[in-house]
């Protein structure tokens, strides 16, 4: 009786063996600081390992994504990603959700020699790409977003900006990349302005800003600080147009500001006003897919562009395991299959994922463009297309 | 750049701040005074009073309960331990201080829910709350600080961060990360000569006055307050007087903490609140109330609006990249005259 039982047992295990089964490394802060961008991501993990293997897995092998929670720690995201590597043979591994852990796990993914796509902004976790083989991402990074704002700048003909930021490396990383961006251009930076995460107000900031006679601000924080700063603006009685970073583009931000959200006009990835692009817009099914997906599993209006940038990820990673397997690849042997996939990352061609068109290459570990992201213009309180 | 709008606009701003340090000052002093507890965590219950009414506003149950009920719990416990630890048979425990704070922990979970889910006016509101985050401050005494009645200084200290911190994940635990919102007493503003001042501006300032106010006469003209300060004075003294240093202690960490909660309610409505905002805010008053030399109220105060308004002017006429590293700055100058002021600036034994 045993014996046959072991017999059995045995004969799935070769049956499985032969299935080879893919296992995807997903490391989110779905707990602590950055909760509110990792839980989504976490969220889109669970979705998509259903929905993949509900579809028969990738190229018919069923599909494995191995979560675990960084709490927003450095430190965490570190262990947790040399474990999946080393103990759970991943294929390939998705991490961080922020850009310090993103860029605390280079070295360990660097020297493991695996495929990875980080969901965090900085372009410094692809950049330089010689010492970043590695490594991809899927967000925006922050000279795409300030890109698209200095390009609005310069259709409304507005000459004068003063700028006011966080005083952290957001902050910073906005700042360095306007300077570059306004670098030749006819557009004057006219005041620069930081202010604290905590800060109780940012009235001098403001009275500072509405002094120098600035036609145009663009605030670079997030959401509790920019409604503060908004504020500021329009109690001193600022009238020019007030921009805001793809940081606020949270409900809780439009409730916080109230009636000085109005008219602020911020660039995002187009998820937030999907239902707005225009029907031969690329993007549109596919965010609308993701979308409704996500809504259904986890709450109506839950579907939020962080978990996009999962959904992203997952969604390179399918392709580029296709590829591999279609070739002829050999998923079971590791050290070639993790090779393999990341060329097959390399060499795809564009796709288009729910934060924009990707067109990864060996010079671009990003491969997104000017589609990656709308100008939404805040009015009566919700998020609209800019005209 | 010296319009008097700007000037004036600057110093309303810089007192409503310095108002709210002030208050985080004078509950340091009256804490380190009793206790010599440095309380890293006074910026805390700011935040746990703030979010405690944004819950309630939300028809849900605000996570100080929880954290009121559990402590109260382990009150229970720590009082059973205490008497074991005298010497005391399991069967000779006096039941009374085993019960009450079981007692209180079952009420408070009685009452607490059904209040929260009843829509109560903005006031009743704040009042629960205000009550909720007190209450923590005797709760937060008899657990961590009471343990060890003659620890030095340092170590008090080292309890205090272990508190600020597991506060502010408790926070993060009960609220998330995400900011929240209240409304302000009073909408709108008022135009006071050339410059533009919110009521909710006023209203900090009025209340705040009031309190600081109250707290002088506690202080001089009840019993209790004069208790307090004779145990501030000379801990063993006032023992012989018949003072409780146990009772001195909770005490004044209740006023200390009812002036954090009272904070909150205050500058939400200007600043909004998020599970971290409390640190800033108390090590803000903590440097007015090293400019009291952490024992005079009077001068903690007029430092901590200092602080608030040099802030604000700092950042407008100097730079609002350093305007923090000028506040903090300001300690340093301090210290030294103080120094030279007091050869005995030593920990003090008793």
């Amino acid at each position: 009786m045993y014996q046959k039982i072991l017999v059995c047992l045995l004969a799935s295990l070769l049956f499985f063996g032969h299935g080879q089964t893919i296992r995807i490394g997903a490391v989110a802060s779905a707990t602590g600081g950055a909760a509110a961008l990792g839980e989504p991501e976490a969220n889109t993990f669970r979705m998509l390992q259903e929905s993949l293997n509900a579809a028969g897995g990738i190229a018919g092998h069923e599909v494995e994504i191995i979560f675990l929670d960084d709490a927003t720690d450095s430190a965490k995201a570190v262990s947790n990603v040399s474990r999946l590597i080393s103990e759970d043979n991943v294929h390939a591994v998705i991490c961080c959700t922020i850009t310090a852990n993103s860029l605390a796990i280079i070295d360990s993914v660097q020297e493991a020699q695996v495929p990875t796509i980080s969901m965090a902004a900085s372009a410094s976790i692809i950049e330089p790409v010689e010492e970043r083989y590695w490594v991809f991402k899927t967000p925006q990074t922050d000279r795409l977003m300030i890109g698209g704002i200095v390009a609005d700048l310069q259709a409304k003909g507005i000459k004068t900006l003063a700028f006011m930021g966080l005083d952290d490396a957001f902050g910073e990383g906005g700042l360095t990349e306007l300077k570059k961006l306004l670098d030749g251009s006819d557009i004057r930076l006219v005041s620069t302005e930081r202010y604290g995460r905590n800060d109780t107000n940012v009235t001098p900031q403001a009275l500072k800003v509405v002094a120098r006679g600035a036609d145009a601000v663009l605030i670079w924080g997030v959401v509790r600080d920019s409604a503060l700063a908004a504020q500021a603006l329009r109690d001193r009685g600022y009238l020019g147009q007030i921009y805001v970073s793809h940081g606020v583009g949270n409900p809780s931000f439009l409730e916080l500001a109230g009636d000085a959200a109005n008219g602020l006009i911020l660039p995002i990835g187009p998820l937030i006003v999907v239902d707005e692009l225009a029907d031969d817009n690329e993007i549109k099914a596919v965010a609308k897919d993701y979308q409704a997906a996500y809504n259904a599993m986890f709450g109506e209006g839950t579907a939020s562009t962080f978990g996009g940038h999962a959904a992203d990820a997952v969604t390179a990673l399918q392709l580029a395991i296709e590829k591999v397997v279609a070739d002829g690849g050999d998923l079971a042997d590791l050290e070639g299959a993790r090779a393999a996939i990341r060329q097959a990352l390399e060499d795809m061609p564009a796709f288009v994922g729910v934060g924009g068109v990707f067109n990864f290459s060996d010079m671009d570990h990003l491969g997104l463009d000017g589609r990656a992201l709308v100008m939404v213009e805040i009015v009566d309180g919700s998020w609209t297309l800019a005209k | 750049m010296f319009e008097p709008a700007i000037i004036l606009t600057l110093l309303i701003d810089g007192l409503t701040n310095g108002a709210i340090y002030a208050m985080m000052a004078l509950g340091i002093v009256v804490l380190y005074s009793v206790t010599s507890v440095i309380n890293v965590a006074q910026g805390e219950f700011v935040m746990l009073s703030a979010l405690s009414i944004a819950s309630l506003r939300a028809a849900k149950i605000p996570g100080v309960l929880y954290i009121a009920v559990v402590g109260l719990i382990f009150w229970s416990i720590f009082n059973a331990l205490a008497m074991m630890r005298q010497g005391a048979a399991p069967r000779q425990l006096k039941i009374w201080p085993i019960l009450w704070p079981l007692f209180l922990a079952g009420l408070l979970i009685s009452v607490v829910p059904p209040l929260a889910k009843a829509h109560l006016p903005y006031p009743l509101q704040i009042f629960i709350a205000v009550v909720l985050t007190t209450l923590l401050g005797p709760i937060c005494y008899r657990l961590v600080l009471e343990p060890l009645p003659k620890a030095s200084i340092l170590v008090f200290l080292i309890l205090a961060i272990g508190l600020h911190l597991a506060l502010t994940g408790l926070g993060l635990a009960f609220w998330g990360p995400q900011p929240y919102d209240l409304p302000p007493f009073s909408k709108g503003g008022m135009i006071l000569g050339p410059a533009y001042v919110s009521y909710q501006a006023l209203w900090l300032l009025a209340i705040s006055a009031l309190l600081m106010l109250a707290l002088y006469l506690f202080f001089n003209h009840t019993i209790y307050g004069k208790a307090l300060r004779a145990a501030a004075v000379n801990r063993l003294g006032a023992r012989l007087m018949g003072i409780s240093a146990v009772r001195a202690g909770r005490l004044s960490f209740s006023i200390s903490v009812f002036l954090s909660a009272v904070a909150g309610v205050l500058i939400t409505p200007i600043t909004k609140m998020v599970y971290d905002f409390g640190f800033l805010i108390g090590l803000k008053g903590f440097v007015g109330a090293i400019i009291g030399g952490l024992t005079n109220p009077v001068i903690a105060a007029l430092g901590a609006i200092f602080v608030g308004v040099a802030e604000q002017f700092s950042a407008f006429y100097i730079s609002s990249a350093y305007k923090d590293v000028i506040v903090f700055l300001l300690i340093i100058p301090v210290l030294l005259l103080r120094s030279l002021q007091h050869q005995d600036f030593e920990e003090h034994v008793d």
